[in-house]
């Protein structure tokens, strides 16, 4: 029986588990016993094939679509179908398919808990939420640790789950409950962090390659998301320590954008021809826009390169679509569209949004990641001098070289230097390895905390005007910054709380990372200067008081040690106290 | 053809003394007995004399060899199939990454050599990437293409193939023509049920 630190990439489009042996990790040489699971999950039907990758998709299959025999797993039947095959038969078959489930997650409107998944459902289809979704990936990479290391069960192992930096509290709660649900006790790291984590895990001595005061820029463009993080170096005890010192907001847009991008270019063209295309073409195109995008970007010699999409019939050239891209669509679409020259403190542009929109998740309008990356160091004001690049995109050197080009004239007369990555795909899982590492034996550590300050919603008393709801300030619980494990906050002030009555309770973030002190006033005229999460609902438990009681009580926050902000509130007369957690959202 | 020791063992009769009444009573019936007959006087003398019975001698063990013929099977090459479930399985693969049965059972007669050679590439990733997850593939031999090298007198016939002027008893030198292939590893998918792996694609409906 081993010990085992394990790290879970829990991504958009795709999920990777690494591990490392606790008996055989000496820190000098970590990364060469980081090792990654093969995962088994179904290619067909009643086909169990072992993959380095999970498609975190789910597939909820007919009655009639599969044999009885066709969901067995090794350990045991499925219900539903997890992985490759999920998303292979989503792109056939419509309404039972479900994906991006993590980004739906921190939906600005729809609870977590909320069953609204597949989007697109058949009426036969049972919806699930975002947060059962996310539990039955985790089940499935549970099940496949457990079968590989019978004797090693994943609920006794340190495990490390990552998580968008971009995430808010619920949405790290909800990950962690769901993970809970499973028999994990797992923390939680942002992945640009975890992408900063595999590249000292290559460094034999990290502390050469930074100087103090330097800022370090993460940007990990996955499959949907885009995530950005500042590190900085400091000293302290005549040491070099790295602090996380701000993270970007949630961008919708990352890799698959741009094939999306290719596909629709190519459809138009196609479509002023006179052929439109029906929606499994358009799968099939992107599919080869894809495997185009990539052959052009590796060679620039090339001047293009024919994209086809047969028939799904039996023969492979009748009816087959034929489209060219060219070496100038691919540098004018993916270059000048998702990377253009950006001046410092350009902002994403915003287009006029139309008043009705379907329930969807909220992709981003500009797809300019240079012009995110502006938008977010000018609002931290900071110029970075090192850049670590993590994600399938950067593999094509093209993009990698116009990235840099445009971070330099971005920055204007800093010496910008491109840190060597681990792994642009495997790099948050293996650095979520290495983290559980550190965390057990020691090594270096970066010090991350909130990244926002937090708020709570206080209605300010006032006499009762008729049509006027009392105005809510905001007072800061939270401070950025506040680290995991760390001592309780107490708010000075005491507030009034309703128990044993449904109260809703508002919170915000702030936008910039300056540090707030506990229980600084935002006036309800300031409010727009916050960003406002979910609110909740949420009916305190009474105890002894009557429902309804406003009960006097103070508030403190903490951060737990697996990363999660709890906030809660104290009697002063008794020994009660009530925990006000993030999980719970209006539905 | 071995040798067989056969041993025939003959029964030996005891001769158990009498005891004194029926020693008495027989006496005088031997004297007439004796009296009456010429004959049976002539072999009582003998018996007097001492002479044993032919039953009454040491049994006689008759040692002879015979000769016997047994026919012996030595695994001789016999020609069976290799697992069929195997075969159906890797078309299914190809079929499913890379419509590789689709490819060959259409004729390419009529289509130009840009469609076709189109296609192929499509074909091409989707076969290597069946190649690639499901064996690991290496050369026999490590050294370059029309390279010299030596191959020892023992060699292993299946792993390298002589050609050309083949004589004498080795070491041999030559070119190296074909580095050869191996599987060093396969990971092939499981299955849950044989039954149906003939069906290399199901027909597919839209509704």
């Amino acid at each position: 029986m081993g010990h085992y630190f394990i790290g879970i990439d829990l991504g958009t489009t795709h999920s990777a588990v690494y591990y490392s042996n606790a008996s055989l990790v000496s820190n000098e040489q970590a990364t060469s016993k980081i090792q990654q699971l093969n995962i088994p999950q179904f290619t067909a039907a009643g086909q169990i094939d072992e993959l380095p990758l999970l498609p975190s998709f789910v597939y909820f299959p007919h009655q009639t679509e599969f044999l009885d025999s066709d969901f067995q797993l090794p350990w045991g039947k499925a219900t539903s179908i997890v992985g490759q095959l999920a998303r292979e038969l989503g792109s056939k078959s419509s309404g039972r398919l479900v994906q991006s489930a993590k980004s739906w997650l921190c939906h600005s409107q729809v609870g977590a808990e909320e069953a609204i998944l597949p989007i697109d459902a058949l009426e036969e289809v049972e919806k699930v939420s975002p947060a059962e979704v996310t539990q039955a990936l985790l089940t499935h990479l549970v099940n496949a640790w457990n079968t590989s290391f019978p004797h090693a069960l994943i609920a006794d192992q340190e495990v490390v789950i990552t998580v968008p930096a971009s995430f808010d509290p619920a949405a790290r709660v909800i990950t962690e409950q769901a993970a809970k649900k499973v028999g994990l006790r797992a923390r939680l790291i942002e992945e640009p962090l975890a992408a900063f984590y595999a590249w000292l895990s290559d460094q034999s001595s990290w502390a050469d390659n930074l100087d103090v005061n330097e800022h370090i820029l993460v940007v990990d463009v996955g499959g949907g998301t885009t995530d950005l993080s500042l590190i900085q170096t400091v000293e302290k005890d005549g040491e070099l320590g790295l602090e996380r010192i701000a993270v970007g907001r949630h961008i919708l847009l990352g890799g698959d954008n741009m094939d999306m991008t290719l596909t629709y270019h190519l459809a138009g063209q196609l479509a002023q021809n006179g052929t439109n295309l029906e929606p499994w073409q358009i799968t099939g195109l992107t599919q080869a826009c894809r495997e185009a995008k990539e052959r052009l970007l590796s060679n620039s010699e090339l001047s293009d390169v024919s994209v086809v999409v047969p028939s799904r019939g039996r023969s492979l050239f009748n009816n087959s679509i034929k489209a060219t891209l060219t070496q100038t669509d691919v540098q004018q679409l993916l270059i000048d569209g998702f990377f253009p020259e950006s001046t410092f403190g350009e902002q994403a542009q915003k287009v006029t949004r139309s008043g009705f929109s379907a329930i969807n998740l909220n992709y981003e309008s500009d797809p300019a990641i240079t012009r995110h990356i502006s938008g977010f160091l000018a609002q931290q004001d900071v110029k970075p001098t090192k850049v670590l690049l993590n994600g399938g995109v950067f593999n094509a050197e093209l993009i990698r070289t116009t990235l840099e080009t445009r971070l330099e004239n971005l920055l204007g007369d800093v010496n910008l230097t491109m840190l060597t990555p681990s792994h642009l795909d495997y790099a948050v899982a293996k650095g979520a390895t290495y983290y559980a590492q550190v965390q057990a034996q020691g090594g270096v550590k970066v010090k991350s905390g909130l990244s926002a300050n937090y708020y709570i919603g206080v209605a300010s008393p006032m006499p009762a005007i008729p049509g006027m709801v009392p105005p809510v300030d905001a007072i800061c619980v939270a401070p950025f910054g506040l680290e995991e494990g760390s001592d309780e906050q107490m708010l000075p002030n005491e507030f009034s709380l309703i128990v044993g009555e449904s109260v809703n309770f508002r919170f915000f973030q702030s936008k910039h990372n300056d540090v707030e002190t506990v229980g600084k006033v935002i006036s309800s005229f300031s409010l727009g200067l916050l960003n406002e999460l979910n609110p909740l609902s949420i009916r305190l438990d009474a105890g002894h008081y009557q429902a309804g009681d406003m009960v006097r009580v103070y508030l403190t926050a903490q951060v737990t040690e697996l990363g999660l902000l709890l906030l809660q509130a104290h009697d002063t007369n008794s020994d009660l106290s009530w925990t006000i957690e993030f999980q719970v959202r209006e539905a | 053809m071995t040798q067989n020791t056969k041993t025939q063992k003959i029964t030996s009769q005891e001769v158990k003394p009498l005891s004194f009444v029926p020693r008495f009573i027989g006496a005088f019936g031997q004297f007439f007995k004796y009296m009456g007959s010429g004959d049976y006087a002539a072999r009582c003398q003998h018996a007097g004399k001492g002479d044993v019975f032919a039953f009454e001698a040491e049994p006689t063990v008759i040692t002879e060899t015979i000769e016997t013929i047994r026919e012996i099977e030595v695994a001789a090459p016999i020609l069976d199939t290799v697992n069929e479930d195997g075969a159906h399985q890797l078309l299914q693969l190809l079929q499913q990454e890379a419509r590789f049965i689709d490819f060959l059972q259409e004729s390419i007669d009529d289509y130009a050599d840009a469609d076709v050679g189109a296609a192929a590439r499509q074909i091409h990733s989707g076969c290597a990437k069946v190649l690639n997850q499901h064996f690991t593939i290496d050369v026999v031999n490590s050294a370059s293409e029309n390279s010299r090298v030596e191959i020892p007198a023992g060699y292993d016939a299946k792993q390298i193939k002589l050609e050309g002027r083949v004589e004498g008893s080795g070491p041999y030198a030559g070119t190296l023509i074909h580095p050869g292939w191996k599987v060093t590893d396969t990971r092939l998918p499981k299955v849950t049920n044989t039954e149906n792996l003939t069906i290399l694609a199901p027909a597919e409906v839209e509704v």
